[in-house]
């Protein structure tokens, strides 16, 4: 899966190519929701990652919505799996880092190339 | 009978639930300002013969925004028809919705009619979807020519249109915050929509990023609500009332961070351990006759690490989670205290080994009110699974009435162009700011800036729909917020339990050692108890007081203190205190002369008080000190204690976050 659009969270991949994200919490009990092309809300366990398949259909695109909150001054590192053209960390995997301790909502979008 | 007054009840439901708000009057006026000029323009525009472009562009400005104010209005006349002609309508109902129809035929023969005077060119702007209490799936992406239209509709919203459709300053307008530069308000007491705002400040600001809906939803759906809802009547009111109201900060700013220095200006020595360094100076003695200035350095080896291997704040923190030393070492803290009297030069502090007067080391045990505390996870875990999880649907829920996801090279828009409009001003204002600035000044400076766009959110312009849909995510954030600051205060009744040692290095007397166990525990609205027990010893037993004297014991004291503090307002905190010692032996001067039948009881009472500076990680604690007698002296004493303690780890937070 391709970096398309890494401060606006928009991947581009083959029909059906597996994705995975880690949420992985700093500092901070880990406190993560997440909607899932619409699908209805799931909590995150920590260590469990969010995996799901892109559309097969081109153009097709996969919404997610990620909530995370804090109960300290800290962070959250979101890693998506097997990402090329990732600007801020080398191959395999796009991480990025959001820190507290206001709630957070991250919106992204996975499309099919 | 009944059945009549039944009717009349329902008719006054009626008119209570669908009455127009504030705002709508507001929108009248602003039509009949815009009819009044449009008219005026009419009446005194070129001749025929000469038309003048620039009158033609003014004339078309003001018809376009007439017609957008008309469909908001008959948008609005339809949700209202549609609620009234609801099933088991009664007859007074259907007649006051057929009234209102007449006046949506009105409303849309004047829409028509000036649509046909503009020829076209500023088609209607498109109302918010129809209501849906919810959409399973965001599939309603626009084709290219919806998104070119929406883009058109969006620049044709210019600043006055904004400023047109917000709601007066004196009803919505908010004072900006003061935010460091994590982003996070100094305040004590910050209200949501503070934090939102250095949210923002912090983004544009120290990470140069725009404020969008891909990262910020959540900051802007807070200030949404703090602006749209202000002006509504009932429960959504009371949401923005919620989110501006001042709430005690629950989440301590610095990290592991308690307080730094322990004074003389206080008779009891309270938990915690800094994260990086303390410093302290202290003049008058609250428990010794002698008065000096002692000058104290108290210093984290864990987070002094960090510091010289060039790690901030946070990362510093993170990376010593992963190394059991650098996490022993978190949880200790070294002291060194200078007395200016002593040395070469009396009263100036020269921090050579003769002012070196005590060294002192503590060791956390535990500490019982970090959040993060393995004890408390099972109530974090049913915060995340119950009102959490209601929270992430009812976002998405908003989300999905609220805005466009568009195709995958799309940004995440607001479905209404007046709301899309003001982000986009917002993002050109906040990135419009003094270049020349940085770090904290720049990120308030930007503050200043959202805080002022914020007050344009085009109250009049927005659907009923976006409104319901913010009021459902503000009720549930309440109840989130509610339940998460329950946690936090049952959390806050935490005990701490610390050992500090000190050495006392005297300039002839016997230096000494103390031991001082310190727990602490909270009590309901977040009053603090600290108890302390210490014994001190000879490092070799004192002189004779007088030949022939009988030899004293190793053991020079023990004691026994309490401490109440209350806290209140932005920082302050009132203490009370009370302390025993029995002193085993007679007292010795530093010079090493004993005192003879200066053994006893001692008591001390203290009231104090610790004035804090917004920011800046500074306290001056002011107390008085009430006493039997003091170590030296058998005499009733009354004294004044003042001194400022000084936490490094707020400067550091603010020099490097990162």
């Amino acid at each position: 899966m391709k970096d398309l659009n890494h401060p606006k969270h928009r991947y581009l991949g083959k029909p059906g190519e597996p994705v995975a994200v880690d949420v992985i919490a700093h500092d901070t009990t880990h406190m993560v929701q997440f909607i899932l092309d619409g699908a209805p809300a799931q909590v995150l366990p920590e260590g469990q990652q969010i995996r799901f398949n892109l559309k097969n259909s081109s153009g097709a695109i996969t919404t997610l919505q990620l909530i995370m909150d804090f109960n300290a001054v800290g962070a959250y590192d979101i890693v998506v799996s097997d990402v090329t053209d990732c600007p801020v960390t080398p191959p395999p995997n796009c991480t990025h880092t959001r820190t507290g301790p206001d709630q957070i909502i991250e919106n992204h979008k996975y499309g099919v190339e | 009978m009944k059945t009549l007054t039944l009717k009349v009840l329902l008719l006054i439901v009626a008119a209570l639930l669908f009455s127009p708000p504030l705002y709508a009057q507001q929108a009248a006026s602003e039509e009949q300002r815009l009819r009044g000029n449009i008219q005026r323009m009419v009446e005194n525009g070129p001749p025929a013969t000469t038309p003048d472009e620039d009158h033609q562009k003014a004339l078309l400005a003001l018809r376009g925004q007439l017609v957008r104010l008309l469909l908001k209005r008959s948008g609005g006349l339809e949700a209202r028809i549609t609620n009234l002609e609801a099933p088991g309508a009664a007859p007074e109902t259907m007649s006051y919705a057929a009234k209102l129809r007449a006046e949506l035929k009105t409303v849309n023969d004047e829409i028509s009619l000036l649509d046909k005077t503009m020829g076209g060119v500023l088609p209607p702007a498109p109302l918010a979807a129809p209501a849906t209490d919810k959409q399973n799936s965001n599939t309603s992406v626009k084709t290219s020519a919806d998104r070119a239209n929406f883009e058109r509709d969006v620049a044709a919203f210019s600043p006055t249109d904004l400023k047109a459709a917000a709601v007066p300053a004196e009803v919505v307008a908010s004072t900006a915050p003061t935010c460091d530069e994590r982003g996070i308000p100094v305040s004590a007491t910050p209200s949501m929509y503070e934090s939102a705002i250095c949210t923002l400040a912090k983004a544009v600001a120290i990470d140069k990023g725009d404020i969008d809906l891909e990262n910020q939803e959540r900051p802007i759906l807070t200030i949404l609500t703090a602006k749209l809802l202000k002006t509504r009547k009932g429960e959504a009111e009371s949401y923005a009332a919620f989110v501006t109201e001042a709430q005690e900060r629950r989440i301590d700013q610095q990290v592991g961070a308690a307080p730094s220095s322990n004074s003389a200006t206080s008779i009891v020595s309270k938990g915690g351990i800094p994260y990086l360094l303390g410093f302290a100076v202290e003049n008058g003695a609250a428990t010794q006759t002698e008065k000096d200035t002692s000058i104290t350095f108290r210093v984290n080896p864990g987070g002094l690490i960090n510091l010289f291997a060039n790690r901030g704040f946070i990362t510093g923190y993170r990376e010593s989670e992963h190394d059991p030393v650098l996490k022993l070492l978190r949880k200790t803290s070294l002291g060194l205290t200078f007395d200016t009297s002593r040395g070469d030069t009396p009263g100036v502090f020269t921090g050579r080994g003769q002012q070196l007067s005590q060294i002192s080391a503590r060791v956390e045990f535990f500490n019982e009110r970090d959040p993060r505390n393995r004890k408390y996870a099972a109530l974090w875990e049913n915060l995340v699974a119950t009102e959490g999880l209601k929270l992430a649907q009812q976002t998405w829920d908003t989300t999905t009435v609220l805005t466009e996801w568009g195709g995958i090279n799309d940004d995440i828009t607001f479905k209404e162009p007046a709301l899309q409009a003001w982000l986009n001003h917002l993002n050109q204002a906040a990135k419009g700011v003094n270049a020349g600035l940085s770090g904290a000044a720049l990120v308030n400076a930007t503050a200043a800036v959202i805080n002022d766009e914020a007050d344009q959110v085009p109250v009049a312009s927005v659907s009923e729909n976006t409104i319901n849909a913010l009021t459902n995510f503000a009720a549930r954030v309440k109840t989130y917020s509610e339940r998460k600051n329950a946690i936090f205060d049952q959390i806050a009744k935490g005990r701490i339990l610390t050992l500090e040692y000190t050495n006392k290095r005297e300039v002839n007397a016997p230096d000494t050692s103390n031991f001082n166990f310190i727990a602490a525990t909270g009590t309901a609205g977040r009053v603090d108890l600290t108890a302390n027990g210490s014994f001190t010893f000879f490092h070799s037993r004192p002189p004779l007081a007088s030949p022939g004297a009988k030899q004293a014991g190793r053991i020079r004291d023990f004691q026994f203190a309490g401490q109440l503090d209350v806290p209140f307002g932005e920082g302050f905190d009132l203490w009370f205190s009370g302390r025993y010692e029995r002193l085993m032996e007679d007292a010795s001067l530093a010079a090493g002369v004993v005192l003879p039948n200066t053994k006893g009881d001692i008591a001390i009472g203290q009231v104090g008080l610790n004035v804090p500076i917004k920011g800046l990680g500074v306290k001056f604690p002011i107390s008085v000190t009430f006493a039997n007698r003091t170590e030296l002296i058998k005499e009733k004493v009354v004294r004044g204690n003042f001194g400022f303690t000084f936490n490094w780890d707020t400067l550091l937070s603010k020099l490097k976050p990162f």
